[in-house]
């Protein structure tokens, strides 16, 4: 039993820190080394710290997270966002709302590029906004459609999320990565809904323009096509089985530089800033896998997680309501903090107690239906008030618009993800039929 | 997150080092791609790649990840949750992150004793990695150095933060 006050008592001392300005990271950390302490006293902690550090790092899976945070930073820096934008709207920007589909569509492609939310949202609120101005968008439809456009990044594979949520619960990348495509998919169609439906009803937020000539089409085509294919054998490659999702990301990486070098779309200074931008991503993501391997080594030794998962597959609660009640938690952690901080910090308790319950799937199905789940409720807390990240970082770009507006123009999105979210909760077939098909 | 320079000569070393040093971490990373790639071209080709790329992936990965802890925390890009003290004064908030930045460099401290005393056991032992042999203790006593570089790093933000000066 004092296992369980020491969790509970870890948890509310992390939030606590949490609360109080420390870095997500160095909390965990901090909590996760007391707890250990106190359960297994100071020679084994430190010598455990010797070398788990160094082993977390080298560990071949992760190493597709820098490797494709690199691929995301050329594809940024070279300028493949406008390039993309300019290609859909070519086709589709003289229909009404037409620019705000090309958005989405942009972003659906970039994402299959990037596996980062954050990152997508930036690189099109640079190249997209403007356009959107220059054609008398109405700010929130604008801005809105960005940040939401941005989780494309996350919903679409590659995605640094459904990587940390595979390494954290001992599931296969390739298997997420197929799982998610379809759901990602629906992500995109979903928006262009949404968009379709908000002109409809007040036609004033998207004026109509003149449509662009075959020539201006196919200019834009010629520019983005290389690097489309890159993606498409990357994520093709992986899919096949040809390469592993580490080999899948060097070999992404790499082509992405000598494509971005060849076209003279990236000088000497320009890849130096991609390694920088590489440093700060990938820094961050790891200082807060560090601080939650010690967090998660702590709670495992209070035996915390296992209990719990007994104790709810025992009481008869009802699955589909135990489930309700996990994505609402998320969706309600998801509003107030970082998603990546949050699937690590609550995946060791969560994980167990769903794989735990009976919802006639197997339990890699399970796993792996879940893991989309919960890639869904991070899109969610990316971009819904009060604090939405990607939100912050359009509104950081976009100049003159109050966030305010920005959040109003995403609620349609969000309302959109969670019909989502409840489609592919009661219809698991559209995350798992695609596993049937891998080798 | 600063952007603005040091303006103290030693923050300007600091922060130039990080730099240099999160460069090196990234051409590393870049390296063990190029040597993945070309292991999957010849196995495509000549049906077999390279033997243990996968191993000098993981080492280049472990070194790079702590090449850039340095970087990270110089640019102060660390994910912190701050909706709960806006009620603070912003001179109170400098100070509390002052402090949490110097607990890091604490936190740092210790993590690069632990892991130069266990590179130094692993050298002693001769462990090398499966298929290479590429010995393992030299690349953890190297991430030991890089996670001392990120206590100093830690110790020069808490100062600057304390100061004043940002």
């Amino acid at each position: 039993m004092s296992g369980l006050v020491l969790a509970s008592a870890g948890f509310v001392a992390l939030l606590l820190l949490i609360a109080v300005r420390v870095p997500v990271g160095l909390a965990m950390l901090l909590t996760g080394s007391a707890g250990y302490v106190a359960l297994s006293g100071w020679p084994v902690f430190l010598n455990a710290i010797k070398t788990t550090p160094y082993y977390l790092f080298a560990n071949y899976s992760l190493s597709v997270i820098p490797l494709f945070v690199l691929m995301g930073a050329f594809a940024e820096q070279s300028g493949l966002a406008r390039d993309l934008f300019r290609a859909a709207s070519g086709f589709v920007g003289h229909k009404r709302g037409g620019l705000a589909m090309a958005v989405i569509g942009a972003c659906t492609v970039f994402g299959a590029i990037c596996g980062s939310s954050v990152a997508t949202a930036a690189t099109f609120s640079r190249a997209a906004l403007p356009e959107f101005r220059r054609f008398g968008y109405a700010d929130s439809l604008a801005t809105g459609t960005v940040a939401v456009g941005g989780t494309l990044g996350i919903l679409i594979p590659p995605s640094i999320i459904l990587i940390v949520y595979a390494i954290t619960t001992e599931q296969n990348i390739v298997k997420l990565f197929a799982a998610a495509l379809i759901p990602g998919l629906l992500a995109a169609l979903f928006y262009c809904l949404t968009v379709a439906i908000r002109v409809r009803l007040r036609p004033e937020l998207a004026p109509a323009h003149p449509p662009h000539s075959p020539a201006e089409r196919r200019a834009a085509l010629a520019r983005v096509w290389p690097a489309v294919l890159i993606g498409l054998v990357v994520l093709g490659g992986i899919y096949g089985g040809v390469f592993t999702p580490t080999e899948g990301a060097a070999v992404g990486a790499i082509a992405m530089l000598l494509l971005t070098l060849v076209t003279r779309r990236l000088d000497l200074a320009g890849v130096m800033r991609c390694l920088l931008r590489t440093a700060e991503t990938t820094g961050m993501i790891a200082a807060i896998l560090l601080g939650a391997e010690l967090f998660n080594s702590f709670l495992t030794l209070t035996q915390m997680p296992g209990m719990l998962a007994r104790w709810i597959a025992e009481s008869g609660l009802p699955p589909y309501g135990v489930l309700a009640l996990i994505l609402l938690t998320y969706i309600g952690l998801g509003a107030v903090m970082d998603e990546l901080a949050m699937i690590l910090l609550t995946l060791p308790v969560f994980f167990p107690v769903v794989a735990g319950l009976d919802f006639g799937l197997t339990a890699e199905q399970t796993a792996i239906w879940f893991g989309v789940l919960v890639l869904i409720v991070v899109g969610i807390g990316l971009s819904a008030p009060p604090i939405g990240l990607n939100v912050f970082v359009v509104s950081a770009i976009a100049e003159g618009v109050p966030i305010r507006d920005t959040y109003a123009g995403v609620l349609p999105f969000v309302l959109a993800d969670l019909i989502r979210l409840v489609l592919v909760a009661a219809i698991p077939a559209l995350a798992l039929w695609p596993l049937a098909l891998l080798r | 997150m600063t952007g603005v320079e040091d303006a103290q000569p030693a923050g300007r070393l600091v922060e130039g080092v990080t730099r240099i040093v999160a460069w090196c971490g990234g051409i590393v990373l870049l390296l063990a791609g190029g040597v993945v790639t070309a292991s999957v071209l010849l196995r495509w080709l000549l049906g077999s790649g390279i033997d243990g790329d996968f191993e000098m992936m993981e080492m280049a990965t472990a070194l790079a990840v702590f090449a850039f802890l340095p970087f990270c925390q110089a640019r102060r890009g660390n994910i912190m949750v701050d909706t709960f003290t806006g009620w603070m004064s912003p001179r109170g908030r400098r100070l509390l992150d002052a402090f949490w930045d110097l607990t890091w460099a604490g936190f740092a401290v210790l993590i690069a004793w632990q892991a130069f005393k266990g590179g130094m056991e692993e050298i002693g032992y001769g462990t090398t990695s499966m298929s290479a042999g590429i010995p393992v203790g030299p690349v953890i006593v190297a991430t030991a150095l890089l996670a001392g570089l990120l206590a100093a790093v830690a110790l020069v933000t808490a100062i600057r933060l304390a100061t004043g000066r940002s």
